[in-house]
């Protein structure tokens, strides 16, 4: 039994048997316990305790070696331990906060538990994967679970149109991904990443092999929702519900990133355009767009989804230089995913409070209504903006401080344009919330308590703050992560 | 003994009490706050008068040092010292906050224990500037301000508030951003070790360089002082800010840009400066005769006041920059100018505090701040007319108040470089007492014309002694300026002689 316990492979599979018990339970659970106070909220409780206990079986497995299973199939290495627990540990707080915006907008909550857990069970096969075959694995089993999320209520017209573009995209970006996968299969005669790395470090790479590579991360960063791939972005954010734009926008966009960095410390020369990297440019595209057109949105959610392709603009630019670059693109990643879980998950308790936010102008007077979660609101939009003594600050700094070391100053110049461009809409909610008076007198009554997911929101606004303050211990565990990837 | 913690207890006591004051604030017990605060400002007081007591002025390099790594990946230090500047600053600065909370104590209003504790923040992040020598953590002070400012002027503030936190926002963020990259080229050096301060101005850069470091910090640290052309936002900000946060705004927040530029622009870039320095003398000249001229046009007071602020403060930069423009040989003219740009700037604080302090007083009992609806206040409400008056004549720059002597100095040494420059930057005189005693005539002379002013609504007790503490400093600036030139002067004089000297 222990030996089953220190063998890293059940973790994915104790995942994976929990999900379809899960399942089962929900589909055989007698109907007069479903319609019970604890009834319902048994498959969230259930499913809060899978990802506890394996949160701290993964913990307990410190420390991390590399190693690797199923004849390099499965890989175990400080990157996939570090990022599996964060992974983890974000989908806790997606799943938290996400269970009152279910209820409220009477949408089947366990369908959504159910959906979200075989979601996370193909990130974890894809943070994983030493092989070409398992990395098309895991992205299909993230993926399709996401499509249906989109549609999660059937009668809607909006959502079923975005998750039909969601799905006839990603389909296209995985056919890109097997075309890719097949010239690199063709060159180096293997499926391992690991027989692929030496291939593509050489600088005389041949020339379908470049392609190949190329074809793999445009795949990648249309899963990320990176420019110019990024045209199902706001219409998924906008249309889905609040409680699965929680779960798309955070923890896909890190799994994404975890495999990138795998595929992209084999592969610096060969995505290279005359001496840069050609990730430059798709992050400077990113910035820019995404700053820009979040400015005119009037939409929060579509705001908030033009900001993270501004956001993932910054992390594929860290991407394009390799070893520093490597820690700063996770810490930033790590510093994002926080920031708009905590943004997204004050939006779905504001539904549990009666305010179905669409519009930004919704949001006016907030601070005097809800100040709590005006408060927690206000801490995420200083943290994106890039206002110290918040941890999205420190992200920034990383990055300008990179490209600095790297003498690429005029690329430094724009990140900072974009940033004082993004900074404008960031206030521009923040003025919204407190400094307008609502028009409409009569806003829902409420009387203010303490909910557990509010808690958990302050908490994390807290770690926002203490991180912000004291990162060190986060840069640590970003240098431990990809310690294993750096180029010698 | 303890000399190793009072910088940093200053800080955490503010910060500290700022956050207890927001959790514990409420309104249906006003005493929590106001107790806590009261607290907080004794204990900044005595801290403030331990630093003033151990501080020597004749030592060189910075006093109360203390360097803990902060960010050990990327070679950040929390370090804070104290030098003649920094110290007059922080002093400054905790004299004014304490004024500002007895101002809110006898506020009502549901919000009054959030206001406290956003004042308290901006207090805790004015003394990390002023105190910082580490350049990322004086970095994150100046940027941490910005949120409380534009929350206290947006939530607190009168009609246009949040369009002028916008401009506020959005200018002094942009600016702030090129900073950022300067002080993160300088500090990745191969020559610099990390990002202390002082170990930058030894530095060695070529021109280029020094080009690219100067406009950098330039244009972050004159949009905050503010230097016309990049004012606009400051008329916007002082009138539509509550009282309390117009007199921080005027009185500290300005100092940040004019102290930056003495840190962290002259000494690391002096080739550079000393190239610029005409522009920026006539700009600095412009800045007076322009603000003067707007002021004059006013009808609105703290929008009046508000343009005396710029016109002031483009005395200041002209003191600055006129170091590079005096004739080699008599140094003391140079080392003149600057003494007078910094009492310039601490004297127009406690001015320009006492000025909003009172328009605060008038607005809050009449409600409008258009200088035709008052007449005749001197019968009404007489202390708050002899205060204003003494304040009023600070501002004109009369012997014997605390603005005379900055204005004297630098106005002596303009007319030693350029007789014509001297004649325009003492314009300033003329203009000041223009629209000063244009402001104090309509307001407190003649006849009690209008209904709403005769009900001669006492002053609160607070009010007063905020008022008498106010004068009874400006005038002590004015007759015994000594004590506070003989903090700033060898401090001062380092700085000069490191802007002077040529690095390429």
């Amino acid at each position: 039994m222990s030996q089953l316990f220190t063998f890293p492979p059940t973790i994915p599979l104790f995942l994976l048997t929990m999900t379809i018990s899960i399942l089962l339970t929900d589909l055989f659970l007698p109907k007069h316990i479903h319609k019970s106070y604890w009834g319902k909220r048994f498959i969230y409780l259930l499913s809060i305790l899978t990802l506890l206990f394996m949160e701290t079986w993964i913990a307990l497995l410190y420390p991390y070696t590399t190693q690797q299973f199923f004849t390099g199939h499965f890989i175990w290495d400080p990157l996939t331990a570090w990022l599996s627990l964060v992974l983890i540990g974000i989908s806790l707080l997606v799943f938290i906060y996400a269970y009152d915006d279910l209820t409220n907008r009477s949408l089947i909550v366990n369908d959504y538990y159910l959906l979200t857990l075989f979601s996370l069970l193909g990130m974890l096969v894809l943070i994983s994967a030493g092989s070409l075959l398992i990395v098309y694995l895991g992205l299909e089993l993230m993926s399709l679970p996401l499509y249906a999320l989109v549609s999660l209520e059937r009668r809607s017209n909006v959502q079923t149109e975005a998750a039909m573009k969601y799905i006839i995209m990603g389909v296209v970006a995985s056919a890109l991904l097997l075309y890719g996968f097949s010239f690199s299969y063709g060159i180096s005669q293997s499926l391992m990443l690991d027989q692929l790395s030496p291939l593509l470090a050489d600088t005389t790479t041949p020339l379908l092999l470049k392609i190949a590579s190329l074809l793999i991360l445009v795949a990648f960063l249309f899963k990320l929702g990176v420019a110019p791939f990024h045209f199902w972005v706001p219409d998924v954010y906008q249309s889905a519900a609040t409680a699965v734009t929680l779960w798309i926008a955070t923890v896909p966009k890190l799994a994404g990133l975890g495999i990138l960095l795998r595929i992209m410390a084999l592969n610096t020369h060969a995505l290279t355009i005359s001496g840069s990297s050609i990730l430059l440019v798709f992050g400077i595209i990113s910035l820019v767009i995404g700053n820009l057109i979040a400015l005119v949105q009037t939409e929060l959610k579509r705001l908030l989804a033009y900001s993270s392709i501004g956001h993932l603009g910054f992390i594929v630019l860290s991407l394009a230089l390799p070893n520093t670059g490597y820690k700063v693109a996770i810490f930033y990643g790590i510093s994002y995913g926080l920031m708009i879980t905590m943004v997204l998950g004050a939006l779905a308790q504001l539904t549990k409070r009666g305010l179905d936010i669409r519009f930004i102008n919704e949001l006016r007077g907030l601070g005097n209504q809800h100040p709590s979660l005006a408060g927690i609101i206000l801490v995420g939009m200083s943290a994106m903006a890039g206002i110290p003594p918040f941890l999205g600050f420190l992200a920034k700094l990383g990055i300008l401080q990179l490209l600095i070391i790297a003498k690429l100053y005029s690329v430094a110049c724009i990140v900072v344009m974009a940033s004082a461009v993004g900074a404008y809409y960031y206030f521009n909610i923040i003025k919204i919330m407190y400094f307008e008076t609502p028009e409409k007198a009569s806003l829902p009554s409420y009387t203010p308590h303490y909910s557990f997911p509010l808690i958990i929101l302050l908490f994390n606004a807290i770690a926002l703050v203490g991180f912000g303050v004291f990162p060190d211990i986060l840069i640590h565990y970003c240098e431990r992560m990809v310690e294993s990837l750096l180029l010698s | 003994m303890f000399n190793n913690y009072l910088l940093t207890s200053l800080i955490g006591l503010s910060l500290i009490s700022s956050l207890l004051i927001y959790l514990i604030g409420s309104e249906q017990a006003p005493w929590r706050a106001r107790g806590l605060a009261l607290l907080s400002m004794i204990g900044s007081f005595i801290i403030g008068l331990l630093l003033l007591v151990g501080f020597n002025p004749n030592q060189p390099g910075f006093q109360f040092q203390e360097n803990y790594l902060w960010i050990k990946a990327w070679n950040i230090y929390y370090a804070v010292g104290v030098d003649g500047i920094s110290l007059s600053l922080i002093i400054l600065t905790l004299f004014i906050m304490s004024l500002v909370v007895l101002s809110i104590w006898p506020m009502q209003s549901p919000h009054a224990a959030q206001y406290l504790s956003t004042c308290l923040l901006i207090q805790a992040f004015l003394i990390g500037s002023f105190a910082a020598t580490d350049a990322i953590f004086f970095y994150v002070c100046w940027e941490a301000i910005l949120i409380p400012v534009i929350l206290s002027i947006g939530i607190w503030g009168s009609q246009e508030r949040a369009y002028a936190a916008l401009k506020l926002f959005m200018y002094t963020f942009v600016g702030s951003m090129f900073m950022l990259l300067v002080l993160l080229y300088l500090g990745n050096l191969k020559e610099s070790a990390d990002f202390t301060i002082h170990h930058w101005y030894p530095l060695k850069l070529n021109w280029l360089e020094q080009l690219f470091v100067f406009s950098g910090f330039f244009i972050a640290f004159a949009i905050k002082v503010p230097l016309w052309p990049l004012h606009t936002w400051l008329p916007h900000a002082h009138t539509e800010a509550p009282t309390e946060s117009s007199m921080i705004l005027a009185a500290l927040m300005l100092k940040l840009g004019s102290y930056g530029l003495l840190r962290f622009c002259l000494p690391i870039a002096p080739d550079v400066a000393r190239w610029f320095a005409p522009i920026i003398c006539i700009i600095g000249l412009i800045a007076i005769i322009y603000g003067g001229l707007v002021a004059l046009a006013q009808q609105d007071m703290k929008r009046l006041i508000a343009y005396s602020s710029i016109a002031h403060m483009g005395l200041t930069i002209l003191g600055i920059f006129l170091v590079f423009l005096v004739p080699y040989a008599s140094s003391e003219v140079a080392r003149v100018s600057l003494q007078g740009a910094f009492f310039q700037m601490i004297a127009h604080a406690i001015t320009s505090a006492g000025l909003f302090f009172t328009v605060g007083i008038l607005y809050q009992r009449f409600h409008t701040r258009t200088i035709s609806h008052y007449q005749g206040l001197a019968h009404t409400m007489p202390l708050l007319a002899s205060c204003f008056m003494i304040f009023a004549l600070s501002n004109l720059g009369l012997p014997g108040t605390g603005g005379f002597v900055g204005e004297f100095f630098v106005i002596m040494s303009t007319v030693q470089v350029n007789i014509w420059m001297g004649l325009l930057a003492a314009m300033t005189v003329l203009l000041s007492a223009s629209y000063t005693l244009y402001l104090y005539g309509r307001l407190f002379w003649g006849e009690v014309a209008y209904p709403q002013n005769t009900p001669s609504i006492s002053l609160k007790g607070t009010e007063k002694i905020i008022l008498i503490l106010l004068a009874v400093s400006s005038l002590s600036l004015g007759i015994l300026p000594m004590p506070l030139l003989n903090e700033i002067k060898p401090t001062l004089d380092n700085l000069l002689q490191l802007s002077l000297q040529t690095k390429l």
